[in-house]
Formats: C-alpha cells, structure tokens, sequence
C-alpha cells in the first residue's frame, strides 16, 4: 500500500511538471504581447517597454521558465503582472471559494445521485423513466443558463439568496451555506442526473452478478444486500464518474463564479486569460492541476478500502 | 477472469453492426433521436436554400426586431436574421462537434487500439498520457489555448479533441485487452493472420459500437462546451454559430429574452438527441438492461394465478411424496416474440439423506429448475408452478420474507462457479459471520469460532487464515468448499447444488464431491444435484432425473438408468459420454467423477 | 430506507435560506446605516496610484487617497490637498501651496519633500499617472509646504490630471518601502480594511478618525464591490447588494423603479479610428476622399437609435460637447449619404471600391456587423480578423482602421494629447499634419481661457481631414438606489466617491 502510494504520487509529480512546463511554453510562445492590454489603451510604448524590462521578458523564454519553475517550487509562484499580489497569495484566498462550491456540489450530487439512481434502479418504473429524462435534460441544459434562472428567481425576485458574492465560513456559517447555495445547485444539478444514472446502471450491473444471487439464496434479505453488498460493488464505478464530474465542475465553475461574482479560481481564471496575466494563468492552471490529482489520489486510495483488489495494483 | 466478464464480453462481440442495425429499428427513442439528428444535419446542409438571408449580412432594421413574416424568428442585437444564423449556425455547431469527436477518436482509437494488443511499454507510456490529458480541467486548459492560438472555432474544436482523446483511448483500449482473451483471437494468430489484419478484422468490428456510443456523448459535450465558450465570449462572433447566438442573447438578454430560445433550444435538442443516440445504443448493447422492461410482467397477478394453480391441483398431486417436492414447474421469460419457456412442467421429489441428480445438456433448464425452486430467478422470469413444497411447506406462495427465513436453514445453494459467486470486497469471514448471525442470535465470537469449524469440516488446513482472506486471494477448490461452508452453515434439510464442480480442476473435482457426499451422510441432507456430467451423477447419485428441452425425459435409480436406459435421449447422452468403447461397469466402478466426460464440450456458460 | 422524492436539495435550500435571513436583511438599507456599497466593472490591480489606471479604478484610489486638486460638481477646479496654485509666465512652472497640518495614516507628515516623492514615483509608474505627467520634468520643493512642478513644455492638461491619477499623494514611507500596491497610505478619509476586505469580491474601507475635512464624507463604510460581469451587477443592483454600479441603456426599462434611478451622463465617444491616414498599411486610406467616404457612409441617427437605443448624442467630432474646442457646426459636415460616399470614392479612383481589414473581437462585437454592412453598400469591403481580447490592443497598429471607443474629457488638451499628437496613445500609425501641427504650437504658449478659438480650428481641421469617423457620444447609463443621491461625473466614467450622499 505504501509503495503503491509512493509511486503514485511520484507519476503525479510529473504530471504537474510536464503541465505546467507545456502551458508555460504556450504561454510565453504566444505570438502576441500581453503587456501592452495589461497597461491599458493610453499606455505609452516607452511604459510598455519599460513594463515588459521590469517583468524580465526581455530574458530568454527557457530562462524565464528555469526561474519560474525554481520559484514554484519554494511555493513562490510570482506575481501578478496585472496587479503585483503574488500569486500564491491570490490562490490562498481564492482557492476556498472554488473548493467550496466544488466540493460542495460533489458532495451534494453524490448523496442526490445515490439515492435517486438506487430507487430508479430497484423500483425502474415511472422513477427510472424520470431519471432517464432528467440525465438528457442536465445533460442537454447548459449550466449557465441554469445559473441564470436560479439567480433572477431566488436571487432577485424571491431575495432568499444573495445574487452575487463569497462568504468566508470563517466570517458566518450561514453567510457561507447562504451565499454558495445557489452556485452549488447549479452546479451539482447535471452532474447528480449523471451520478444517478452511473449508479442505477452500476446497480443492475451488480445485482445481475452471481454472487449477489448466492447472497439471497442465503436468506440476507433485500434490504441488507443492496446496501452491504450492491452499493458497495457499484461504488467504484460510481466513484470514477464522480472524480470525473469534480474535474468537470472545476470548469464549470469558471462560468458559474463569473455569473455569480465569486471570487474563486475560476473567475480569476477568465479574468487573467481576457487580460494575459500569465502568471495568474499559471498559477490556476497548476493549482487545479494539483487539486485533480489530489482528489484522483485520494479517490485511488478510497478505492482501496472498499474494493481489496484494487490494492494489488 | 469470471464467467460474467465473459458472457459481457460475448455479448460485445455478438453485436456485429447488422444486427445492430436490426437493434436499431425496434427503439423508438433511437429511432427517434436518430431522425432528429438527420434533420439537423439537413437543414445545415439546405440552409442555403431554406432561407433568402446572408447569415453575415446585417440590417439596421433587423437589430431585435420581433418575428415578422419576412423574418419568422426576428432579427438579433446587430440585425442578423435569426432564422439565417440558426440554419447556418446549425453547420457550424455540427462542425464543432465534429472537429473534436474526430480528433478524439482519431488520436485516442489508433492509440487505445495498439496499447492494448501490444501491451509493453507503449501501453505504459500512452496510458499515463491519457491519465494526465483526464486529469486538465476542460475549460481553463481551453481558456490558454484560446489566448494563444485565438477566437476560431477549429483549433478550439481541435485542443478539446484532444482533451476527449482519453475518453476513446481507454475505452478502446479495455475492449481489446477483454476481446485478446478470447478464444478466435488466438485462433486467428494460430492460423497465421498478421497482428495488423487480426487488429482490423476482429478488434475493431468489436469496437466499433461502444466507439460509436462515446462519439455520440462526445459530439454533444462538444456542442455544449462551445456555446459556454461562446457565452464567456470566447468566440468568433462573426460568423454563425449557436455559440455565438447564445452570446449575442446573452447580451440582449434584456431587451429580448426570447432570443436565448432559439439557440438554447438547438443546442439543447441537438445534444439531448446525441445522447439518447448514446443511451440507446448502450442499452441495446446491454441486453438484461432495458430490453425486458416493457416486458415486466405483473408479478402480483402472477402470484394470485399460481397460487389458484396450486390450489386447484394440490388435492390430485398429493400423491407425489417427499422432503421437497417439486410439479408442473414452468419458468417462461418474456421476448419479442411472447413468453419464452425455459421449463416446461418439470416434476420431482427428493427425500432426506437422497441425492437426486437433475443431468442435461446446457440450456436444457436444469439450473432454471434450481433457481426457480429456491425462489432466485431474475425479476423478469415468469415462474407457475403446481406444487413445491418444503416440508409441507408451500414455497410458491410464501413471502419474501418468509423464504429468507427458511433459505440457507432449511434449503440452501450450492452455486456453479466459486470465485463469482463470493462478493469481493468482503472476507469469507465476514461473509460466513454474515450469514451465521442473519439466522441466529449468536455473538460476532460465536459466529467467528462456527465459521472457523465449518471450514475445517469442509477440509480447509488454515481455517483461521482463510477466514481473513478475501475471496481473490484464495484458490477456486478453496472456495467452493467455502460455498459448501456457507451452504451447511445454519443446517439445511435440503442442499441444491448447481453444477458445483464445473468451473474446478479435475483432481480438485474429486475432492469436493467426496466432501459433498460426506456432508450429505453426516447431515442426513437431502441433495438435488444439478449436472451435466454423468461421472458426477454415477459417483454421488441414488435417483436420477434426464432432462431435455425443459421438460424430464426420465427419472430413474442410478442403476437402472445406468444398465437400462429407456429413453432414446438417455441412451444417446449415455453413449456420447462412453465413446462407444469403454465398458459401463468400469465406469460405475470408478471412485472419482474426475474423467473429463461430459455430455457438451464448451464449459456451461448460462448464468440466468 | 424509503426516501420518495429526492427531498435533498429542497432542504438544502431551505437551509441556506433561513440562515441567509439574517445577512440578507442586514444588508438592506445599508444606506441608511451610514454604509455605501459600489459596484465597479474594474477589480483593483494595484493600490498604488503610480501603477493604476485611471478611469474606473479611480474609485478604489478616492477612498484612501487625497489629490492634489479636485473637480466641483460642475467640472470647475478646486483645492483639495493643494489650496492655492498659479502658472509662471511662460506656463512651464506651475506652484502649488500646499494644505498644512495633514498627515498619511502611517503618521508621516505630508509636505512639499512628500509631494516631490509622488510625483517622481508617479512618472516612474506604469500607471495612467505616468502619461499625464509626462511634460513635467521634475518637482521642487520652494518650502516645507510650497512645491514647484517643473514642465518642459505648456501643458494645458495638467491641472486636471491633477485632480485624477497625477495628484494621488501616497505616503513616502510606502513608497520606499515599495508596499503600496497592497497595503495603501495615503492621507484620504478612509483607510482600506483588510479585516473585512475580500480580494477580488470586496474591497472595505472605513473612516480614517484624523482626516482634515471629515464632513465632506457622510458615510462611515464605505465597500467597493468588483462586478466584472453584466449580469451579476444587474442582480446586485435589482436584489439591493450595492447602492450604485454603472450599467447599460437595455437595463433601464427593465430595472428601473422608485427605489432604483437610472441616471445617464456622456463620456466616450465610439466610431471609427482610420489610424492609416498615410495610406501605409491600406493605400485607399491615404486619400483624404477615402476618409470622408467613410464619415458620409454611416447612418450615424439609425446605429444610434438601434443599438445604442438611443442613450447618446450624434456627432462627428472627438472632442467633449462640454469642452472649448466643441463646435455645434461640424456635427452638420457628414450626414448620411452613401451616394456621396460612393462618388468620393469614384474621384479617389476606388470605384469598384476596395479590401479593409479590420480586428474584431469580444469588445467590438456588437458593432462589426453594422460596420461591415454600411461600408459594403458604399463598396468598402470589411475583412476582419478575429482577435482574442488579450491580444487587441497590441495588435492594432497591424490594421489600417478600428472600431472604438474613447473618452471624451471635457479638457481638449487631453485629447490632443491622445489622439492627434504624432505620438499620442491613440494616434497608432503616428499621423501628422502640418496645419494640425501649427495649431498644437500655437496653442500651447496661449493661456486656456484664450485658445478656444485656435482649439476649434483644430477641431475643424481633424474633422475635415476625416481622422475618424466619430459615431455619437455615449450615454453611460448609472444606477444608484434611492437611499444614495449621486452626482454625476464630468470627464470621468464614474462619480468621485465624495459624489454619493445618503437620500435625505
């Protein structure tokens, strides 16, 4: 088990590096210079020129990724060209935000995904042809619009929830269930439609195996096979589509914050790729790089404890 | 590799694309969705023709106009015709989502492909690019590309492609491995193909299907992801798309909302039809998936009915005598073409300290007649019945409840193949404990020191160890005696045994029979026997009960079938085994089962 | 378990709606607690004015920083740090006194060494400050508390810029210390509070106990919320998270009401730059008649009308209706006629008309199509390329014309200084024109109150010569709740924070 981590979190580390080297060399390969739109319509070329001097990108690209890289790994990931904060710091107060929202809404789908998706699977009827339905619709719906309707509905007629804005769970717990709320519906909507219907499929998977005949022929009773042994087969399956959907709702998230003005990565995201912050793009791009592979990391070793093969691996 | 993978992967390859195309036409979602998507992709194509309007062209006095005759749905926020861009746009959007589903398939197909028919170190190294291409957050890995390569649709299209490109790899790459394994593979190597041709010829009619499922999933995320794009206004807004639309709605989204519709709704249908495309083509893959829903029969009505059935005909069977007794069983399952029986009015009897053998070919329905007698058959089997008593005991109409009380105390299971039949990701201990406490009050201890006895009374040296363990760390003979274990475990009068030596190796077969037969003397049981292999039935059986096509041919003292069989079937299976030349006598004389006779050559691979 | 309907997310909203009750109803009225809560478009990039842009990021400097002169509500100049200013005789040495008795809030005491610190760190900046000052080549100090800013050529701009990013009088301990861009000192009413500021969601400030003229700011809060997004800020505004936020001209019939006002003021101008007026990149454009061709083509009233709705005023000058150089006269040079057009551009030999390439991106989306089509019907054929936000403004020195727009200061010197002058910010193919030139001269050695007439021939002369093809000045649409009054501002985008005041 230990050698199992360490390797996987040695193939992790150079996943990061490969990415971050690839993105970097994107960046500072693209044809056009950001500086001049950092500095605005009315900057002068002596300032941009002067800008871009101050920036070290008059250095030569392998030289300015060798400082970059040498930096990100002491933790200093620069600064923002646009506004001078480091970067790390942004991404301290910012990655919360997203982490909250994402988590959240994960952990939101995966309890409304289970029981849907194990009530559609063992009643079918009117429940699985319902669910069929709404894994198109979320499927079909995109998740801005959705954002949208939630916001002017229960946002700005109804006035249940904020419209826009973070809460620290820090500052109140209620502000922060307050203000995520709405974000995190929007997001976990098409992915519990999703998750439900992985697990109803994974539960009729399981229940036509042999083994969970042989349970019943032990006289185990429905209710204990499906929640002992069916779940706990179908929850590996169902686990890797809900990494998927995390890293998904990590994109998500970029138009979800921008909709309702949290201050999260995505948004920064959006922000700093409109203006060129490269360092910001960086940043973000790593951090939720690092962030996939912790949660593929911590769902590998979830996987361990409740499939035993796994750990063979 | 179980007996279910297997018969999944059977399925898999069953579906050539004819059949499928047979599969097809009976769905009316698929039918459905299929016109939608034709529909779509003409109206891109006619687009010219469908309407007067340059979908570029612009006029002051379009800019939000409401729907007019000349402009159905009106003009946009800068005065395109909506009707022009929608048609137009539809082409662009169909574009987008196949730009990236055929970068995808193109780069993630070829690679899967290869990575698993080659294995080595390019399955390696491709698999941990696609495991760091899944582990990029979709839309700020576009977002980087967007700021360096620009606004247009195609290299946008392409990097998404790319970032799809697992989705493919993997899954074809799974196929291959699982299809390799199969036996025509190894055939078409023997006789000389070359590894390309082996690849094109078999592999891909075999991943052409689930490709084709994923291609349709892809498509529509596509669509999706371009218009989110677009609605972040990362895009090109000049020349038409849904996106684009979408983004001009979302500017204009107050002075005229409705203009969100017509794109929203493009989009939506587009890859809500993509979709169900998928979904369909999965389940028509799958077939105990949705083909039997339709189907389901009306459980209640059917208890009512067999249980007037056994009513009106328990008087006149009375005579019929025994510890469990079994007549005019029938198991049907539904199909396209009506109820499919399976059993047709079997009848038998077995008495304690009896062994009844139930010997027939596969598909004959011998294990049908097992489960349908404990009462396990899948939900969409029909099951009637005129008797099936336990102990005077009517089994037909008892509740679930009532048969989990009785099953594994009173009548228990013996399952055919060892390693599938144990759940994983559970010890044999706690599987053992499980079913120990599920029927008696006894302490987790009791029940630990129990199962631990049980274990060494079916011959396992370490019970203490195997009790630890899981079920993939111990050996197929082990197992089976732990299913034994398990089976005697809160002592039945009644053992139903399915084929419980089938999936072993020969000397290990011997062993477990001697087991059974020990078991059966030492508990007075009574065991109903279910094989196909007539040394099994000659080592244990007293009666024996031939059955073919669902019904029983002949029931008779082991002896007697053996020296005199009536029934011309009988005498064939009887002479099949013999291969005309060994003398009979040897082969009653015989200690073990373990010749490899049998009446069927492919190893039973029926599991419902 | 039987659980029938997926209850989970109704309870979790219900939840989170009851515990938002109380933040909600705090929020409300804020107002009224001597709070004010502004949406701006802009998130902060930096807190010191030497890097900051002007514009909408004057709102996050007002609160912490003093200027050293302000504008009135009516655009006049007025003391703020400075109380007293006046121009040498050859308007090259501009001295100011100097307010006596204010300190920064890190207890440094400000006085004419501390103005001297800003101003050189001002010019050394990246900020919108830097090209303010660029005719001033140094500051002295005359006394402790008279400075003398030392120009190298008339600047008739430089009082006004004073009153914006050029008069930002930063503490010079920061500066040193190079910590302003996150944790500002200045000697304004409020100081930034970082205890209740958000990075990048919202930005707190709270009054500063030992500000020399606390009355002139009635709110004790003051929270700036970044609003990047159309929509979040219209949701802001409609569910009562900000008293005020700039907004757009579709917005008002549908969110305006008794408790929201809608107010409008005009700032940019929007239209065409025909940057390539040497004809280098595009010879068509070289020609004057090509120019004109194109001021005659665009049916100015009708884009107006149509995807302005009307908020804004025609006009084909780029000067501000409020500035010396405005002349009512020359809105009359190009009306609409595409004949006209086409027969310009018969003379100049483009008959059968000729290729333009033109940028297009996210900004200039809702434009490019009207563009497209009203030079297609006078034979001008628009390509454009499209150009990812990131990259536009690097890349239009590439073309020989672009859609944009441009603010229009009441000062003209500002935008001479921008976009007529060979190497203004705005003049991307460096233009000259001998007469425009002459004019420039001349009106730098004459005082302001007596160069209207020679701004109104330059005026004249850019118009004639077709530099651009103006469209109108926008409305810019500001809504503020009824609990704020607002005043509105002049040459700048949006109010100076000591422009609000509760209702009374």
């Amino acid at each position: 088990m230990l050698w199992y981590t360490a390797r996987k979190l040695a193939t992790a580390i150079v996943l990061v590096l490969a990415v971050a080297t690839v993105t970097f060399f994107m960046l500072y390969g693209a044809s056009a210079d950001p500086v001049a739109n950092l500095l605005g319509q009315t900057a002068t070329p002596a300032q941009i020129a002067a800008r871009r001097i101050e920036l070290g990108l008059d250095r030569p690209v392998i030289v300015q990724y060798g400082d970059w890289l040498l930096n990100a790994i002491q933790g200093n990931l620069g600064t923002s060209w646009l506004n001078r904060q480091p970067v790390t710091d942004t991404l301290i107060l910012r990655v919360p935000v997203t982490l909250s929202i994402t988590i959240v809404a994960t952990i939101v789908a995966a309890i409304v995904g289970v029981v849907v998706g194990t009530m559609a699977a063992r009643w079918r009827g009117w429940v699985d042809h319902a669910l069929q339905v709404l894994v198109i619709v979320g499927f079909a719906l995109p998740a801005f619009w959705l954002a949208v309707v939630l916001s002017t509905t229960f946002a700005v007629n109804l006035r249940l929830f904020p419209a826009i804005g973070y809460i620290s769970p820090a500052t109140s717990i209620g502000g922060w269930m307050s203000s995520i709320t709405l974000p995190v519906v929007a997001l976990a909507a098409g992915v519990s439609a999703s998750i439900a219907q992985q697990i109803r499929n994974s539960v009729l998977d399981v229940e036509r195996r042999d083994f969970v005949r042989a349970l019943r022929s032990r006289g185990l009773g429905s209710r204990r096979i499906l929640f002992f042994h069916t779940l706990r087969n179908a929850a590996p399956a169902g686990l890797v589509v809900l990494s998927l959907q995390f890293i998904g709702m990590l994109g998500g998230a970029v138009i979800i914050e921008n909709i309702f003005a949290l201050p999260g990565i995505g948004s920064l995201a959006i922000d700093a790729t409109n203006v060129g912050d490269v360092p910001v793009v960086m940043g973000v791009m790593l951090v939720t790089v690092v962030i996939v592979v912790v949660v593929n990391l911590a769902l590998d070793l979830i996987q361990g404890v409740i499939n035993p093969k796994a750990r063979l691996r | 590799m179980s007996v279910s993978t297997e018969t999944a992967a059977v399925a898999v390859s069953d579906a050539s694309p004819r059949q499928f195309l047979r599969q097809l036409a009976r769905r009316p979602m698929l039918l459905g969705s299929s016109l939608v998507l034709m529909v779509v992709v003409l109206l891109a194509l006619l687009a010219p023709l469908l309407t007067p309007y340059d979908p570029t062209k612009t006029s002051l006095s379009l800019v939000l106009a409401p729907p007019s005759a000349a402009h159905p749905l009106g003009g946009d926020g800068v005065g395109h015709d909506v009707l022009a861009r929608l048609l137009w746009g539809s082409g662009a959007s169909l574009m987008a989502g196949a730009i990236a589903t055929g970068v995808a398939v193109l780069v993630g197909v070829p690679a899967g492909l290869i990575a698993g028919y080659r294995r080595g170190r390019f399955d390696t190294v491709s698999s941990w690019f696609a495991d760091a291409l899944l582990a990029i957050p979709g839309i700020v890995a576009l977002l980087v590309v967007v700021s360096v390569f620009g606004t247009a649709i195609t290299p946008t299209m392409i990097a998404l492609g790319i970032l799809f490109a697992p989705n493919f790899f993997r899954l074809s790459r799974a196929t291959v491995v699982q299809v390799r394994k199969e036996l025509y593979i190894d055939a078409a190597k023997i006789s000389g193909l070359s590894a390309t041709r082996i690849v094109f010829r078999h592999i891909l009619a075999v991943v052409a299907t689930p490709i084709l499922i994923q291609a349709s999933l892809t498509a529509g995320v596509a669509i999706i992801v371009q218009s989110g794009l677009a609605f972040l206004g990362i895009g090109n807004a000049l020349e038409p798309s849904w996106g684009a639309m979408v983004n001009d709605a979302y500017r204009n989204n107050v002075a005229a909302p409705q203009l969100i519709l017509w794109p929203g709704l493009a989009i939506g249908i587009t890859a809500a039809a993509l979709a169900i495309v998928g979904s369909s083509l999965s389940d028509a893959l799958n077939r105990s998936g949705g083909r039997f829903r339709t189907a389901r029969p009306d459980r209640r009505a059917q208890r009512r009915q067999t249980h007037e059935d056994a009513v009106r005909r328990a008087a006149s069977a009375a005579d019929v005598d025994g510890h469990l007794v079994v007549e005019g069983l029938r198991v049907s399952y539904p199909s396209e073409a009506g109820l499919r029986e399976v059993v047709r009015g079997v009848s038998f009897s077995v008495n304690r300290g009896e062994c009844l053998g139930i010997v027939g070919e596969s598909g004959s329905g011998k294990s049908q007649t097992a489960f349908a007698v404990l009462g396990l058959l899948p939900s969409e089997a029909v099951r009637q019945a005129d008797r099936i008593q336990l102990d005077g005991i009517d089994l037909i109409t008892a509740r679930e409840r009532d048969l989990d009380r009785l099953r594994v105390t009173r009548i228990a299971y013996i399952p055919q193949d060892p390693m599938s039949n144990l759940d994983p990701v559970y010890t044999i201990g706690a599987q053992m404990i499980e079913t120990i406490r599920a029927h008696e009050r006894v302490s987790q201890r009791a029940a630990r020191a129990r199962a631990q006895e049980l274990l060494g009374q079916v011959g396992i040296v370490d019970p203490a160890r195997t009790l630890a363990a899981y079920p993939h760390e111990i050996s197929g003979g082990m197992a089976q005696r732990v299913l034994i274990a398990i089976a005697v475990s809160c002592d039945p009068e009644v053992v139903i045994a399915d084929e419980p030596t089938t999936a072993l190796d020969v000397t290990v077969q011997a062993e477990v029979l001697a087991l059974l037969r020990r078991l059966q003397r030492e508990r007075n049981l009574a065991v109903v026997l279910v094989t196909h292999n007539l040394g099994v039935v000659a080592d244990i059986c007293d009666r024996v009960a031939v059955m073919r096509d669902g019904e029983i041919v002949e029931t008779a003292d082991v002896f007697t079938l053996f020296r005199d069989p009536q029934h011309p079937y009988t005498k064939e299976l009887l002479g099949s085994t013999l291969s005309g030349a060994e003398p009979r006598t040897r082969l009653l004389g015989r200690a073990s089962a373990a010749s490899r006779a049998s009446v069927e050559t492919e190893p039973e691979g029926e599991s419902s | 378990m039987r659980v029938r309907h997926p209850l989970t997310v109704a309870v979790f909203l219900t939840v989170g709606a009851t515990l938002a009750g109380c933040t909600a109803a705090s929020a409300e009225g804020s107002a009224a607690d001597s709070n004010l809560t502004i949406g701006s478009v802009v998130d902060v990039t930096s807190w010191n004015p030497a890097d900051v842009g002007g514009g909408h990021f004057l709102q996050y400097m007002q609160p912490v920083y003093d200027t050293l002169l302000q504008v009135d509500s009516k655009g006049a100049i007025e003391p703020d740090l400075a109380t007293e200013w006046r121009w040498d005789e050859a308007r090259t040495t501009l001295t100011l006194d100097l307010r006596t008795g204010v300190k920064f809030t890190d207890g440094t005491r400000f006085d004419a060494d501390a103005v001297v610190a800003n101003v050189t760190s001002l010019k050394a900046g990246s900020g919108a400050a830097s090209s303010q000052l660029r005719s001033v080549k140094d500051a002295t100090a005359v006394d402790d508390d008279t400075v003398a800013l030392n120009l190298s050529q008339p600047d008739p701009a430089l009082e006004t810029a004073l009153t914006q990013n050029a008069g930002f009088m930063a503490s010079p301990k920061g500066i040193s210390a190079g910590t302003l861009a996150t944790e500002p000192v200045g000697t304004g009413p409020y100081t930034l509070d970082a205890k209740t500021t958000t990075v990048g969601s919202e930005y707190a400030f709270v009054r500063n106990a030992e500000y020399w003229a606390p009355k002139t700011y009635p709110f004790d809060r003051i929270t700036i919320r970044p609003l990047t997004d159309d929509s979040a800020r219209r949701a802001a505004l409609q569910s009562g998270a900000i008293d005020a936020g700039i907004g757009q001209p579709a917005w008002v019939k549908e969110i305006s009401s008794d408790q929201l006002i809608a107010m409008k003021y005009t700032l940019d101008f929007m239209g065409l730059f025909i940057d390539d007026r040497a004809g280098t990149l595009v010879p068509a454009l070289g020609d004057v008649r090509v120019r004109q061709a194109i001021n005659y083509a665009f049916d100015r009233a009708a884009i107006l009308k149509t995807i302005q709705l009307g908020y804004g005023e025609e006009t084909t000058q780029v000067f501000s209706k409020s500035s010396i150089a405005y002349d009512a006269k020359l809105n009359k040079v190009y009306s609409y006629d595409p004949d006209r057009a086409r027969k310009l551009l018969k003379e100049a030999g483009y008959a059968d008309g000729f290729d333009l390439p033109m940028p297009s991106s996210d900004w200039s989306a809702a434009y490019d199509a009207v563009v497209l089509e009203q030079l297609a019907a006078v034979g001008i054929r628009v390509k454009y390329e499209s150009i990812p936000t990131t990259n536009v403004l690097s890349r239009l020195p590439d073309f020989g014309a672009h859609w944009f727009g441009w603010a229009m200061p009441q000062n003209p010197w500002v935008t001479v200084t921008d976009l007529i002058a060979k190497d203004g910010v705005g003049n991307y193919q460096h233009s000259t024109d001998p007469e425009i030139d002459a004019l420039m001269s001349e009106i730098l050695v004459t005082p302001t109150e007596k160069a209207g007439p020679l701004y109104k021939k330059l005026n004249a002369r850019v118009v004639d010569q077709a530099w651009f093809a103006p469209w109108y000045g926008v409305s810019q649409v500001y809504f503020h709740s009824s609990s704020v009054e607002v005043d509105p501002p002049s040459g700048v985008v949006v109010p100076a924070i000591k422009a609000y005041r509760p209702a009374s």
